[in-house]
């Protein structure tokens, strides 16, 4: 009771203020420890941008990957080990055209650009890893979760992703891609603009860049539309941006 | 409570300020649209020829990879037309089943002629896509004229045609010694011979109106090139040279011919009129050039020359008169096809005792397989949409003719039983 009235000096020299803070600090680094273990920090790693949060890699071009157009990956012209008299067609199909060289047998073509199995993107794993923790922990710590506010739309800032919001963005995503038929007319990337009210009904939908394909730009608007209502946000009302890509664009 | 106080304050206040604006990519996969398709309405007389026509219109939204058919079991709503008039449809309905698109109309006989007028609605956006449709044929061609309505819808959706009213051209032994021509639908269904003379009949080649074929024959005892029409006029030899000539192609226009001609020895390429006239040495090389196939805008030519040892692709512009080589991975690679589109060319490239067909970009700098087999794929042949391709395969034996998605997928045969199958060539759309 003497230390509830004694003067703000006299406080900050007793020893029961120092246990205090001293134990308030060790909770606060253990916290901190616990805070930047989780598996949601890998959400806050993927390569923000200044004005929001990327969960996954800017899409890729729609044509050749980057490294097949290397002018280096071509190989030299192979030396014709004995060059066949060419010779003169004949009236029969097979001998029309240049025949077949019977031996020896060149090694089977390799393309210039063999498309390899893709590393597991950052999405993937940040989904892997929140399904884990989803199954670890279905409900969130109260503790780690700031106390719920109204949604700040674009508001973003560098770094600062709600990592609460992964398991949900990989829902809709997942959501969404289902709903996505006709993928396969999109050579370019449409991007479009979300509004999600705190229910997960779409309230507003804005294609803000055109993949220079409408039929492509409309296959992909019929995907979200056709996934309204998502999956309600964990945290109210939500902007978002869909970049919608197709993995394999021949 | 002082020291609840001191554990979260500091917390509270150092909590940043969550970003809610996320920007999330997704990636698509190749899947057709659903489209629920409404039996045409007509009058009681026609159930019997409007049952035809929905059993060809849904099966040319399927060939297409990219509409695929609701199953009317699903229907909330009727599986006949009731009202074209109605300036809407309960969209929701649609959407319940899953349906993202709806197609309906009506179908009548006029005086010899079958008339069908379609609606498209997009139901998510609850509108309708285009115009009323109306296509005519002679009441003989339902299955054409549903199938030339379902290419329609596939452009309502996707901006390019379906194909399922286009037509392939190949050669066959049927069991025999000798090579005729046949054509059949793009499915494979209604094939019929169009050759009949008992000899070597080999490289059909569409013109771009897909009026006329192209091919060559040994029916004058050596190699000619010959035209053949549809109808009832007569076909016609190419050109009156007395040099052998094999293999011509069209160019996009339908004005000009590549042919690969014999002369003194030496094999080049050629280019004619549409008539036969005004021919023009388009290779000079001592080597051997064959199997000629114009880019899209007509301005370049990729056609096989073994000038540099074996057999290559090579590019030859047509304005410029440069040639450059385009494949360089393999020893031996042949059958350029150019894709309607401008994007790839299709070729077969040797594998071991085989061959593989492969796409590569016209500059040279990417290339990829199609299809690989054990056995050999050759003689790729695109689609008018560039969407699909024919090809020849001996993977059951025989060589045979097969369809494959360009990229990679439903593989499909073609011409079971009809002997040894090659040379196919995929035609424009007739109109």
């Amino acid at each position: 009771m003497s230390v509830a009235y004694a003067p703000p000096e006299s406080l900050l020299e007793s020893r029961t203020f120092k246990r205090l803070l001293a134990f308030s600090l060790a909770g606060h680094v253990a916290l901190f420890l616990v805070l930047t273990l989780r598996p949601h920090r890998s959400a806050v790693l993927i390569s923000p941008s200044p004005v929001m949060v990327n969960v996954v890699d800017v899409p890729k071009p729609a044509t050749a990957p980057p490294a097949a157009k290397k002018p280096a990956a071509k190989p030299p012209a192979p030396k014709p080990e004995v060059k066949p008299e060419p010779p003169k067609p004949k009236p029969v199909v097979n001998e029309i055209v240049i025949p077949k060289e019977p031996a020896p047998l060149p090694a089977k073509p390799k393309p210039v650009a063999k498309p390899e199995p893709a590393p597991k993107s950052a999405e993937e794993l940040l989904a892997e890893l929140t399904k884990k923790v989803e199954e670890r922990n279905p409900t969130p710590e109260p503790i780690a979760a700031p106390a719920p506010g109204p949604a700040t739309p674009l508001a973003g800032g560098p770094g600062t992703f709600d990592p609460l919001l992964s398991p949900w963005v990989a829902r809709v995503r997942t959501v969404i891609r289902a709903n996505w038929s006709g993928a396969q007319l999109c050579k370019g990337v449409p991007i479009f603009s979300l509004e999600v009210g705190a229910n997960g009904a779409l309230t507003e939908i804005e294609m803000v860049q055109s993949s220079g394909d409408r039929y492509c730009d409309e296959s992909a608007e019929r995907a979200i539309r056709k996934s309204d209502p998502l999956p309600a946000p964990p945290r109210g009302e939500i902007a978002m941006e869909f970049a919608m890509t197709l993995k394999d664009s021949r | 409570m002082r020291l609840l106080l001191a554990l979260f304050l500091p917390l509270a206040l150092a909590a940043p300020a969550f970003a809610q604006r996320i920007r999330v990519d997704v990636d698509g996969s190749q899947r057709a649209i659903p489209v629920a398709v409404q039996r045409f309405a007509t009058d009681p007389a026609g159930a019997a020829a409007a049952e035809e026509f929905y059993q060809a219109l849904v099966g040319g939204l399927d060939f297409s990879s990219v509409v695929v058919h609701v199953n009317p079991e699903a229907f909330v709503e009727s599986k006949v037309t009731r009202d074209f008039e109605a300036p809407g449809v309960p969209c929701e309905n649609w959407r319940a089943i899953g349906a993202e698109g709806l197609v309906q109309g009506e179908l009548r006989a006029v005086q010899g002629k079958a008339q069908a007028r379609f609606r498209v609605w997009d139901t998510s956006r609850c509108r309708m896509l285009g115009e009323v449709g109306f296509r005519e044929r002679d009441t003989a061609e339902l299955g054409l004229l549903a199938r030339i309505v379902a290419d329609d819808v596939v452009e309502r959706f996707s901006g390019r045609r379906g194909v399922s009213s286009t037509e392939i051209a190949f050669v066959s032994d049927n069991g025999r010694r000798n090579k005729e021509i046949w054509v059949m639908e793009a499915d494979g269904a209604g094939k019929r011979r169009v050759t009949n003379n008992g000899s070597i009949n080999l490289f059909p080649a569409w013109s771009p109106d897909g009026k006329t074929l192209l091919y060559t024959s040994f029916k004058a005892g050596r190699s000619e090139l010959f035209l053949l029409y549809r109808g009832s006029k007569p076909g016609a030899k190419l050109i009156n040279t007395k040099d052998e000539k094999y293999r011509g192609v069209w160019q996009a226009s339908n004005s000009k011919i590549a042919a690969v001609v014999s002369r003194q020895g030496n094999t080049d390429i050629y280019t004619v009129s549409s008539t036969g006239t005004d021919p023009h040495r388009l290779t000079e090389s001592r080597a051997i050039e064959t199997s000629p196939s114009f880019s899209p805008d007509g301005r370049k030519l990729a056609f096989v020359s073994d000038r540099s040892g074996g057999p290559q692709i090579w590019i030859k512009d047509l304005e410029t008169g440069e040639e450059r080589r385009l494949t360089f991975s393999g020893a031996y690679n042949a059958s350029p096809a150019w894709s309607p589109t401008g994007e790839w060319i299709a070729y077969a490239a040797q594998a071991g005792n085989n061959f593989d067909i492969y796409l590569i970009n016209p500059e040279g700098t990417f290339t990829t397989p199609l299809v690989t087999h054990a056995r050999s794929d050759e003689d790729p042949a695109w689609s008018p949409d560039g969407r699909k391709l024919a090809f020849s395969s001996n993977r059951r034996g025989r060589k045979e003719i097969y369809r494959v998605d360009i990229d990679g997928q439903n593989v499909t045969l073609l011409t079971d039983g009809f002997g040894n199958c090659t040379n196919p060539s995929w035609s424009n759309w007739v109109e």
